[in-house]
């Protein structure tokens, strides 16, 4: 006990930055890769479940408020959209990691329940121009 | 005589890694109460307490203790997140193992415990957003989970490492199976 204190910097090392470094600079580049893409606003929003089309909801079907429950993969989900959004509102999924997700509107946003196997995805609108959204992620 | 004396720290080492992982099982059930969510709103965003057992068993013990400890940890939580749950925990578990038991070799000279840690953070987020996005074969999941997650990671790895620093330590005391030849 009577030895010295060291400051709270010396438990670093300097290649605790380097590994720091690294990783803001792929958390970067993962970032700015859909902004080269553009995200126009929302077109339709799709519902899957392990790659199955559920629902669709169409632009038009956004602006108006409204909400349903589904139950998918063995989970139960609450859904609620308008203003151009959707959400999962409420899930009984271990993680909620579908709720946390928040809205989905905005082309190429996306709010996913991996247990459930259950996707919420914005694609391009009715006059989407062929481009799929899944030139975003390339 | 000999053959006592390695049963014996056979016996020593099963039962210190099963003292490890009922320690990380704790540790993964409490941050579960945690409502990190509601003060830092990233989606998937924990704390990762259990990879402080992690860290320990890789620097105190052997690698295979660490493999050992986290596969039965991931195991027995599956019985509580479900099969799917488990998949990603696998992934980025065995990720982050990999990568840390990689850094220790650099550890105390060029790198700390708290650089490991990152490290390992960011390899257990890029293992388990990487398995989701194959078990839903949908790639966007990686750029829109990880980058938030990278950056939340490297707060909860440093303070993840911080607290298994002195930890490790201080179990230099314990006659770990490690050190048997002074022990015995």
């Amino acid at each position: 006990m009577t030895r010295h204190h060291p400051r709270w910097y010396h438990a670093f090392r300097w290649g605790d930055l380097v590994v720091a470094a690294a990783i803001l600079l792929v958390a970067a580049g993962l970032f700015i890769l859909p902004v080269f893409s553009g995200r126009p606003e929302a077109g339709a929003v799709v519902l899957t479940q392990e790659g199955r089309l559920v629902r669709t909801w169409g632009a038009g079907d956004l602006q108006k408020n409204g909400e349903e429950e589904i139950s998918l993969g063995g989970f139960h989900y609450r859904l609620e959209w308008g203003g151009g959004k959707i959400r999962f509102a409420e899930a009984d999924c271990p993680d909620k990691v579908c709720v946390q997700s928040g809205w989905v509107g905005k082309r190429g946003s996306i709010a996913a329940c991996v247990p459930g196997g259950v996707i919420l995805k914005a694609v391009g609108g009715p006059q989407a121009d062929g481009d799929d959204v899944d030139v975003v992620i390339r | 005589m000999k053959t006592k004396g390695a049963q014996r720290r056979r016996l020593r080492r099963l039962t210190l890694d099963a003292m490890l992982v009922s320690l990380a099982l704790v540790l993964a059930l409490v941050e579960r109460w945690i409502p990190l969510e509601l003060i830092v709103p990233v989606p998937g965003l924990k704390l990762g307490l259990a990879n402080i057992v992690t860290l320990v068993a890789l620097m105190r013990l052997h690698v295979t203790d660490a493999l050992a400890i986290l596969l039965v940890r991931i195991m027995i939580m599956s019985a509580i997140t479900g099969i799917t749950t488990m998949l990603f925990s696998l992934g980025g578990g065995l990720l982050a193992l990999v990568v840390m038991w990689l850094l220790s070799f650099l550890e105390g000279r060029s790198l700390s415990v708290i650089g490991m840690s990152m490290a390992g953070a960011a390899a257990h987020n890029i293992g388990q957003v990487g398995v989701a996005s194959l078990v839903l074969a949908e790639p966007l999941l990686l750029v829109t989970y990880l980058p938030p997650l990278l950056i939340t990671g490297l707060l909860t790895g440093v303070l993840t490492g911080a607290a298994a620093g002195p930890v490790i330590r201080n179990l230099t005391a314990l006659p770990l199976p490690q050190h048997k030849e002074e022990a015995s």
